[in-house]
């Protein structure tokens, strides 16, 4: 949570000193090249490859714990594609790439910034934002009405740190191991989707 | 786009050989978070400073919201019979 505050910060206090100009301009001239988005991928993947506890774990459980990632991928881009036709601006390869962030907010709207254009970065941004959001928020409604299962589906990518308390508290343990297992799994998956969505 | 995933496995493969190297490893952690702040920093600048954006950012924000809920209620329909799938199944034997 503490790390969600301080990124939504970040991009905060960058648009506030964007608009009133307060910024030196060799930042602006030299921000956002490919090679600082080749090192965060690179950084990325060092910690995803180095987390041994999920990568194993978990598959040599149950091989079909993979099935809830899978199901939230479809089910996300599925949603995601059907609500583009009723968006006049947003084509379907756009919200699709929006929705493939699943939740995972900071890396997703980079790249969607840095490759397609930075209005649609903003649309991802403040998309996967309100998607941790809404699952932090309505967690207990939706194990209520759609079962354990729904915030993991929900939090997509973020069911593994910032929405895990909340799935822990009204799921319980066993469905919050297979939240870290699929936040985990589609975390590794959103770079991979949203580069392969925008130049497909 | 073969650049991003030849990054991207570079780094998972470095992360996999660095696993038993906890300093390292505490290191790339925090400079992939440092790294971010800065980025979207930088991104919050860029989108500052663009005049397009202040005109689109309220239709920005209403289509990502709609986006955001139209996936949450994909997956979440997807995951039902997943739920039963796996965990009832479980209980049964139980």
């Amino acid at each position: 949570m503490k790390d969600s505050l301080i990124i939504t910060f970040c991009f905060i206090l960058g648009l506030v000193l964007g608009i009133y100009k307060f910024l030196p301009e060799f930042l602006i001239k030299n921000s956002f090249s490919n090679y600082a988005l080749y090192l965060i991928l690179f950084l990325v993947g060092v910690t995803m490859g180095s987390d041994k506890k999920t990568w194993f774990f978990f598959l040599s459980k149950s091989f079909k714990l993979v099935l809830i990632p899978l199901s939230i991928i479809i089910g996300t881009l599925i949603g995601s594609g059907l609500i583009s036709l009723a968006i006049k601006e947003i084509s379907i390869q756009e919200a699709l790439a929006v929705g493939s962030g699943f939740g995972y907010y900071s890396l997703s709207s980079i790249i969607i910034a840095e490759i397609h254009s930075e209005t649609l970065g903003m649309t991802a941004l403040l998309s996967n934002i309100s998607r941790e959001i809404l699952t932090l928020l309505l967690t207990p409604f939706f194990v209520r009405f759609f079962g354990p299962l729904s915030p993991v589906a929900s939090g997509g990518a973020t069911s593994m740190d910032t929405c895990l308390p909340v799935i822990a508290k009204y799921s319980g343990r066993e469905i919050a191991a297979a939240a870290v297992f699929s936040g985990f799994i589609l975390t590794l998956v959103t770079p991979f989707a949203v580069t392969f969505i925008l130049n497909f | 786009m073969l650049k991003f995933f030849l990054f991207l496995f570079a780094g998972i493969l470095t992360g996999v050989f660095l696993r038993e190297n906890k300093k390292a490893i505490s290191f790339f952690e925090k400079a992939t978070m440092f790294s971010i702040f800065l980025l979207l920093f930088l991104f919050g600048a860029e989108a500052g400073l663009d005049e397009k954006i202040k005109t689109t950012f309220y239709s920005s924000g209403v289509n990502g919201i709609l986006i955001s809920i139209s996936a949450i209620a994909g997956s979440i329909v997807f995951s039902i019979p997943v739920y039963f799938f796996i965990f009832r199944k479980k209980e049964e034997k139980k």
